[in-house]
């Protein structure tokens, strides 16, 4: 870990560098060609050719703030990890974090500040212009506005800390409106709790600590504030003795939801009802005296008209899951009651919220699974863009800057954000990449993104991430910081009283005021440093002792309505959006002709493409959605008896559209999926960001989504949050067929006892007990025919805890990274040919032990996840049919590849019982830049090869190497494979089977162990999988 | 039976697989005008440097010490590697490119006796041996500049030194050139691995190899040569005979 | 010695040795434009493979329709088709001959060169279907600088072995077989072309009593060291797939299942090719109904054997219990690929009943199209067998579906066409039907017609 951050490297001397890694990472023929060693034209003590050195850092793809260590090479980062030291992620990292990378090399990434030579309206059309000529242009802009009279606007996405803090500083002394968005936020949760404890933000949820979590369609293992961290929670809670019960109630089957023990499938926008019965049943137990009597009264008032019955109706669950989950809530000692994701997204969504917070204070987890002391606080406002935006269409803002948002591609189409664009003279964006909103500039500054910039985030009071470069600039790029500091400077509106030359320097600033904060004393180069290694600085890591905040209920709260959402009608009229006809090309008249049935637009973010800023990463374009198993696409899920009403079938393209938009998706019928709507993944169908984005031309359905007034007294005069689920649309077969890629073959294990389950139940004592497969019948103790192997030294295993994996693929993602494993595409994928060395399988089972060959209805569903890669079986059928030794096992138990011997017979692919091996069918590109990730550790694979899981043989190596230097063996934890380091919940362990103290052995010291078909075939794999845990339905 | 010879074809097959026997020694020999010690001054200009092997090198040749000859095994005729007849030239042996400085390890290292590890100072820490960084070759090289070479140069009495110290100003002023622009030397590589090769420099050092078993008596050379194609048999070779491991994965990752 | 032989001909006037030597002759005068024809559209087939295998190697082998999970497809296929129609070349030249069966002898000169050109063609898949063609060589256990040996556990390997020593020995049997009628070409010979082309062929024969001496024995040695390669080659072939774990593949019965269906496939060929033949080059009298009636017999019997092995497995999938086994062969008949699956079960299992009715299996044109079908059903039993078992087996996550590419289809018609063009040549130039042998049967020439009336 790096002392001293990598300032000394100059954009000049990296690139020096580079000529020592292309002879590594050059394709296979190259060795043929001459080639050229350039050495450092001055020494970098860091800088030892061929030794990774590695940065600690915090990530900025999301809020949540996980620490990061990036590893470079030679002056390149090559790879992205989880910080073990991080007390949000805790080693973790989730595939979008592990993709950063791709935005760092984008090809489509823009290399040089831009100029707009087109005309407003025209397509747009830029020319390259120099650092200083745009920035003279800017200023002279700000100057002129000044001088008018006429405002400026600042529009970013979420932005704490300093950098959070330089802006508004900037946009005080030059007069600008500084308005954040970010269409994920949860604000609304934010507004409830202002509402109920009488705190604006978003509390810190413990889910290690429930016993017994409700939730409202929150995705907390995908998107929803701190994924990472939250599955950690989860995980360990699910590894212990009393394994934390989740209900999960949502209309569309969520990765979430998949991983619940009592997955309910209601109608969208009844969950406020549900929860309302809740609390009813609840208040009657004679709880909530802890709440100040009135409120109690009048909560007892609110939740009069409801019965479980009719709530249980409205939301079409059963009645008895009602009772069940308010019986579980009570006899809990400590619950927790949450709502989230797109399901709780709606106009009421505060309503909700506040609900779910009253069932919280009243069940008494305030302080103990809420804490009220580690706040989040959203800087995200709808009130301001509102205001902003409208101000830009009345033409009074000049200079409109935009940075680390693409609202034109986010913001519901009605906000007309587009057109209000074209109304400013002067849009800068600072966006790198020439997204939708970018389009609209007319000046594009390109920023850094996070791995190669200055900066922290601000998790909550007690916990600060740094963010620090890990390589000089890829391209010509400046940071936001340091560009507003050279206009105040070049303004002579100083933008701090320490005047700041550059933005690492106003970020020092800032520490040295967090520093005098928490009371560190001494020298402050010294805190620095250390927070530069550490990667932040966390005073508080550990959980405080939750004082008990005292409920500040605001009485106007009972004022909200409680009732089931309406949604906007597809043919609503009168809409504010139809007052400026700009902001929708094809205009509303179109829409009233349209044939078709009404059904409920219904998106969803996913791990896969976030909000859509992820959409350019091959990486997760090529990750199979977890639950879809779908790659390189979007799609519409519907319901079967939605998809007969329509007349559509799997593969039709379904148009749906209504006043706002229009988008056309490929039909995926799934029984998973609550009827009358039609669920569509957020962040696809880019008009413009880059190839990979684009390629996925189905149009964004967040064109389709409505911008919802709710006049109300209590909540703000503008819904705190953008509603996802809002508006209806018309949705009718599309002519054509769309070619859906779906990677798994069958979604049921036809009863091959693949993904074990283990129901736990509580036994008449009320102890828990579990029932797994019948041991005697799974126990393997075959008489072996052949001498077993010999390991002298090492045979490495893996432990895969099945009770602990989310499916979240980040692992997946993490071994594209590490091992250069190409992306193939969507045509490639669609004809059998990704190359991804591990896979999360998917199964739909009810979770008995009598799987059925169909899948099952929603009320048994019970859905497995298996990552299977090579298993290194120690009888491995690939290995005898290989007619040249490419691949045979070796003396530390691994079934070792060798590419280069590989003549491509594909016999052992025909003969591994797992199917885990990839073969290259094709030599496939790495588009420049993203040919620069590739590790130099891994020899990069060509035509006609067959490749497979090494358990990264690679790190192996290295850590022999060191150990060897020390003499030595390697340590247990010393060697961790891309796939076990990246693992948020720690499902996968990894180490010497030799070593009976190696934690991969003690993992697999329980009666939950077994392992894939070895019963039948006797392969004897190197990998263990633990047996999935999931509560017997009740 | 009686007459193997009867048949012509016989007696060619005969013939041609004596002849072929016979090349095998001829394997490792310079015998086939391999561009080895005997060629280091024949090419052209190198004559002015008028290098004579001096000290402990004078009776060695360049590929004295090397591994097995740098053969891979008794059938990797040099003849086959020197005429090109397979494989990229670049991996033969006897490839000895021409550099962008006519850098002289004979000057460096016999005449002024540095270390090897001086410049490739990484190859007991890390996989790759260093190419110097230009600061280290102008650490000695702002005393030892062009201008004081060419002036010695122009006092030597010897017609050889003379001209050689003329030349090394020549070479010396690139360098200083290079170093002006910041720029760095665009070396040309002589021992290329294919790319599924991992080698590993700090491992053979610290296991006690040294330098010329595979790269020959590079202070005996002007012009530094492949001195083995290094092909896998011949790794392997040394691997058995020292005991080290052989299992595939242990270079091809 | 000939007597018994010439009963068939009771109503007409025997063959004379004349005769013989004319029809023979008469084969190979100067081609015809129809022959021309014939040749130049085999040698266009071969022209389409030829364009199908450079693309792949340029473009890629993904060009062929394997993917993952099928990894072996239309390749491999063709390859066990055609060592399968080799067999019944030496089943017939070598074994029969070991019997002395007789009616073997005016077929057998076709079924061998069938047998050498159908090798021919197999041993050019394993190349076409390597990832890696350049380097075949790997396979080859040579001295190399790599001090690396191939993997003699491989049943790829075993291949290898297998297949060239069958083309060396079937091609030295049928060379050493054409040398006496090769002379009689030679003494007939017109152009000086064929002149030479014969001279050198007959290596110097003189029909001296030595040299028949000589050759007899020699012949009986080839046929005693061919016999055993008719089971064994298959069987290597078809350890291929019995030595591997993959469901529906490891099976012990594959051997002697396999080798019937190559001498099932291999008589049907023979078929193929002799009836256009027969017809054209009028060698009735040669190539008599007598020989397809016993033909058939052999489809009969092989046929059973065939149906009899494909019962077997389906028993063995459901008698073992064993859950991929039964899936498998549920799969085969019912799943993606049923109507494979049934082309195979009608060509070779219902539609060779219909030969129990006897004149049937003299019925020349019905016997064309029953071959016919036979070659396309026995093509179809090896596809169900790779294809069907790769694209459904342990992890139902992986299971798939085999798309047929354009390559895949323009090699298959280039193997088709490479095979043709071979006996196009070969009915040209050399004697399709083996005069001495013939002769053999018949009744020596005698001053005295009658002293052989019945």
């Amino acid at each position: 870990m790096s002392q001293e951050p990598l300032v000394s490297i100059n954009r000049r001397s990296f690139l020096k560098g580079l000529g020592l890694t292309s002879a590594v990472t050059a394709a296979s023929c190259a060795s043929d060609k001459t080639q050229n060693i350039y050495s450092y034209v001055r020494g970098e003590p860091e800088q030892i050719p061929g030794v990774a050195t590695w940065y600690a850092s915090t990530c900025t793809e999301c809020t949540a703030g996980c620490g990061i260590q990036v590893r470079t090479r030679d002056g390149r980062a090559v790879k992205v990890e989880g910080d073990p030291r991080n007390p949000i992620n805790r080693g973790g990292l989730c595939a979008l974090g592990q993709a950063s990378l791709q935005s760092l090399y984008d090809p489509d990434r823009i290399r040089e500040p831009l100029k707009r030579v087109s005309g407003v309206g025209e397509t747009a059309r830029f020319e390259p212009i120099s650092w200083d000529e745009a920035l003279a242009q800017v200023s002279e802009a700000l100057k002129e506005s000044l001088a008018e009279g006429k405002t400026r606007a600042v529009v970013t996405g979420e932005m704490s800390g300093a950098l959070g803090d330089l802006v508004s500083q900037w946009s005080k002394s030059f007069g600008a409106s500084h308005s954040m968005y970010d269409v994920l936020q949860p604000t609304a949760l934010a507004k409830a709790s202002e509402l109920v404890f009488g705190v604006y933000g978003i509390p810190e949820y413990s889910f290690d600590r429930a016993e017994v979590v409700v939730n409202f369609g929150a995705d907390f293992l995908e998107t929803w504030i701190s994924p990472v961290q939250f599955a950690r929670q989860w995980a360990d809670s699910r590894r212990s003795a009393k394994p934390v019960r989740v209900f999960h109630i949502e209309p569309r089957l969520s990765l979430t939801g998949a991983s619940a023990d009592h997955w309910l499938m209601n109608k969208p926008g009844t969950e406020v009802r549900v929860a309302l019965a809740l609390l009813k049943l609840v208040l009657a137990s004679g709880r909530g005296n802890n709440l100040a009597s009135d409120v109690r009264q009048s909560l007892v008032g609110m939740t009069e008209k409801v019965t479980p019955g009719s709530a249980a109706a409205e939301a079409g669950i059963s009645e008895e899951k009602i009772l069940s989950m308010a019986q579980y809530l009570l006899s809990a000692k400590r619950s927790l009651v949450i709502a989230g994701g797109a399901a709780a997204s709606t106009a009421d969504a505060v309503s909700l919220h506040v609900v779910c917070h009253f069932l919280n204070s009243v069940l008494e987890n305030v302080g103990t699974t809420v804490n009220l002391n580690r706040m989040r606080i959203p800087g995200t406002s709808m009130e301001s863009m509102e205001s902003t935006i409208s101000a830009m269409k009345d033409g009074s803002v000049a200079v409109a800057f935009v940075h680390g948002a693409n609202p034109v591609f986010t913001l519901p189409s009605d906000y007309g954000f587009e057109y209000a664009l074209r109304n400013v003279p002067l849009v800068v964006s600072f966006s790198s990449h020439l997204d939708e909103t970018t389009q609209n500039a007319n000046l594009v500054l390109p920023t850094h993104t996070g791995l190669e910039s200055w900066g922290d985030v601000r998790m909550y009071e007690g916990a600060y991430g740094l963010t620090q470069p890990s390589m000089s600039p890829v391209f010509n790029t400046r940071g936001l910081g340091d560009v507003l500091i050279s206009l105040a400077a070049s303004a002579g509106k100083p933008v701090s009283d320490a005047p700041a030359q550059n933005f690492k320097e106003f970020l020092q600033e800032s520490w040295k005021a967090i520093a005098r904060k928490h009371g560190v004393a001494g020298d402050f180069t010294k805190f620095w440093n250390e927070s530069v290694e550490r990667g932040g600085f966390f005073p508080q890591a550990e959980v405080a002792p939750a004082d008990r905040v005292r409920v500040q209920v605001n009485r106007s709260v009972f004022s909200l309505p409680f009732a089931s959402v309406a949604f906007v009608a597809a043919d609503a009229t009168g809409h504010e959006a139809k007052k400026d006809e700009h902001y929708d090309d094809k205009g509303p008249a179109a829409h009233d002709a349209v044939p078709g049935k009404e059904v409920l637009v219904f998106p969803y973010p996913s791990v896969k493409s976030f909000d859509g800023r992820a959409a350019n990463r091959p990486w997760l374009q090529e990750l199979p959605d977890p639950i879809t198993q779908i790659v390189w696409d979007s799609w519409g899920e519907l319901h079967p008896s939605t998809a007969k009403e329509l007349g559509v079938a799997q593969g039709d393209v379904l148009t749906v559209r209504n006043h706002f938009g229009e988008v056309n998706v490929p039909v995926l019928v799934s029984p998973y999926v609550s009827e009358g709507m039609v669920a569509i993944p957020i962040g696809q169908g880019h008009g413009s960001y880059g190839r990979f984005a684009q390629s996925v031309n189905t149009g964004n359905v967040l064109t389709l989504i409505a911008k919802t007034a709710v006049k109300d007294a209590a909540a703000a005069s503008v819904a705190p949050s953008v509603a996802l689920v809002s508006a209806r649309a018309k949705a009718f077969k599309a002519p054509g067929r769309a070619k859906l890629v779906k990677t798994q073959g069958s979604d049921s294990q036809h009863d091959r006892d693949l993904a074990r389950t283990r129901l736990i139940s509580e036994g008449t004592d009320g102890a828990l007990v579990t029932k797994g497969h019948n041991a005697a019948e799974h126990s393997h103790d075959v008489k072996q025919m052949y001498q077993q192997r010999e390991h002298p030294l090492y045979e490495w295993g893996m432990t895969i805890d099945l009770a602990a994996c989310t499916g979240c693929s980040a692992c997946v993602v993490a071994c594209y990274a590490e091992n250069n494993i190409p992306v193939v595409g969507k045509q490639r994928c669609y004809e059998g040919r990704e190359m991804s060395w591990l896979r999360i399988e998917r199964y739909y089972d009810n979770g008995t032990f009598t799987n059925k060959e169909d899948i099952p209805p929603p009320e048994e569903l019970s859905v497995s996840f298996v990552p299977m890669m090579c298993q290194h079986c120690h009888n491995a059928p690939c290995e005898p049919v290989c007619p040249v030794y490419a691949t045979y096992h070796n003396e530390e138990g691994l079934n070792a590849m060798v590419y280069n011997r590989c003549v491509g017979t594909r016999y052992c692919s025909n003969n591994c019982t797992y199917k885990v091996r990839r073969y290259n069918w094709y030599d496939y590109e790495f588009p420049d830049t993203l040919n620069w990730q590739l590790n130099p550790d891994v020899t990069k694979r060509t035509v006609g090869i067959m490749e497979k899981c090494t358990f990264c043989v690679q790190r192996i190596s290295e850590a022999r190497d060191s150990a060897k230097d020390e003499g030595r063996t390697v340590r247990d934890g010393e060697v961790q494979p891309a796939c076990v380091q990246s693992c948020p919940t720690q499902a996968l362990t990894f180490g010497n089977l030799k070593d009976p103290h190696s934690a991969v052995n003690k993992a697999r010291d329980t009666d939950r162990a077994y392992k894939v078909l070895d019963y039948y075939i006797n392969t004897q794999p190197a990998v263990g999988y633990l047996e999935r845990l999931r509560y017997a339905k009740s | 039976m009686a007459r193997p010879f009867k048949s012509p074809i016989t007696l060619i097959l005969i013939i041609l697989t004596i002849s072929l026997v016979a090349l095998f020694p001829f394997g490792s020999t310079e015998w086939w005008g391999s561009p080895g010690s005997s060629a280091v001054m024949a090419q052209s200009g190198e004559e002015a440097y008028g290098a004579s092997p001096m000290g402990t090198y004078k009776n060695l040749g360049i590929r004295d010490g090397v591994h097995n000859n740098g053969q891979a095994a008794l059938w990797d005729l040099h003849i086959i590697d020197y005429y090109r007849i397979f494989g990229p030239p670049q991996r033969a042996r006897g490839h000895r490119p021409e550099q962008p400085i006519r850098f002289s390890h004979i000057t460096h290292v016999q005449q002024n006796k540095m270390d090897c590890q001086y410049c490739h100072h990484s190859v007991a820490k890390a996989a790759f041996a260093a190419i110097p960084e230009l600061e280290t070759c102008m650490g000695c090289h702002k005393a030892v500049t062009s201008g004081s070479l060419q002036s010695r140069g122009e006092q030597a009495t010897d017609a050889t030194e003379k001209s050689r110290l003329l030349q090394g100003a020549a070479e010396v002023k690139k360098l200083e050139g290079y170093w002006e622009r910041k720029e760095p030397v665009p070396w040309v590589k002589v021992h290329v691995q294919p790319d599924y090769v991992h080698f590993n420099h700090k491992r053979h050092v610290k296991a006690g190899v040294t330098c010329q078993e595979c790269h020959g008596q590079v202070p005996n050379m002007e012009v530094v040569e492949r001195v083995s194609s290094m092909k896998m048999g011949w790794c392997l070779d040394c691997h058995r005979m020292k005991g080290a491991s052989i299992d595939c994965s242990t270079c091809h990752l | 010695m000939g007597h018994h032989g010439t009963q068939e001909h009771k109503e007409e006037a025997p063959v004379t040795y004349a005769e013989v030597d004319s029809t023979v002759a008469k084969m190979m005068e100067p081609p015809t434009l129809g022959w021309y024809i014939l040749l130049a559209t085999c040698l266009l087939c071969v022209g389409v493979g030829a364009a199908s295998w450079t693309r792949q190697i340029l473009v890629g082998i993904g060009e062929s329709g394997k993917s993952h999970p099928i990894s072996w497809g239309a390749y491999i296929t063709n390859f066990v088709f055609w060592v399968g129609i080799a067999h019944s070349g030496t089943l017939i030249s070598a074994v029969l001959y070991l019997f002395r069966a007789k009616f073997r002898n005016s077929i057998y000169r076709l079924a061998e060169a069938m047998t050498v050109f159908a090798v021919l063609t197999a041993g050019l898949f394993p190349l076409i279907h390597l990832g890696r063609p350049w380097f075949f060589y790997w396979l080859m256990p040579y001295p190399n600088q790599m001090a690396l040996w191939p993997n003699f556990r491989s049943p790829l390997l075993w291949d290898v072995f297998a297949v060239s020593t069958y083309l060396t020995v079937s091609a030295t049997f049928f060379i050493v077989g054409l040398i006496p009628d090769v002379a009689i070409m030679r003494d007939r010979a017109k152009t000086t072309f064929r002149k030479v082309l014969y001279t050198v062929t007959a290596l110097g024969w003189s029909g001296s009593h030595t040299q028949w001496k000589h050759y007899t024995s020699a012949y009986l040695l080839f046929a005693a060291f061919a016999t055993p390669l008719v089971v064994s080659v298959h069987s290597v072939v078809s350890w291929d797939f019995a030595v591997s774990i993959v469901p529906g593949w490891h099976a012990t019965i594959f051997p002697p299942y396999f080798v019937a269906g190559a001498i099932f496939s291999g008589v049907a060929m023979v078929m193929t090719l002799a009836i256009p033949i027969r017809a054209v080059y009028k060698l009735e009298r040669l190539i008599t109904l007598q020989h397809f009636d016993a033909m058939s017999k052999l489809i009969m019997l092989t046929s059973g054997v065939v149906s009899y092995a494909y019962i077997t497995e389906f028993y063995t999938a459901w008698y073992s219990n064993n859950p991929f086994e039964r899936a498998q062969f549920w799969f085969r008949p019912f799943g993606d690929y049923w109507i494979a699956f049934w082309i195979m079960a009608f060509c070779n299992c219902m539609a060779p009943l219909a030969l129990w009715y006897k004149p049937l299996r003299t019925n020349i044109a019905f016997l064309f199209v029953l071959s016919i079908f036979i070659n396309i059903g026995m093509w179809f039993e090896r596809f169900n067998i790779i294809v069907q078992s790769l694209s459904h087996d342990f992890i139902p996550a992986v299971w798939g579906y085999y798309n047929f590419s354009w390559v895949d289809v323009g090699i298959t018609i280039g193997a088709f066409g490479w095979f043709g063009m071979w006996m196009t040549l070969f009915i040209k130039f050399f004697p399709a039907v083996a005069i001495m042998e013939i002769k053999e049967i018949l009744p020596p020439p005698m001053r005295n017609e009658h002293a052989h009336g019945h």
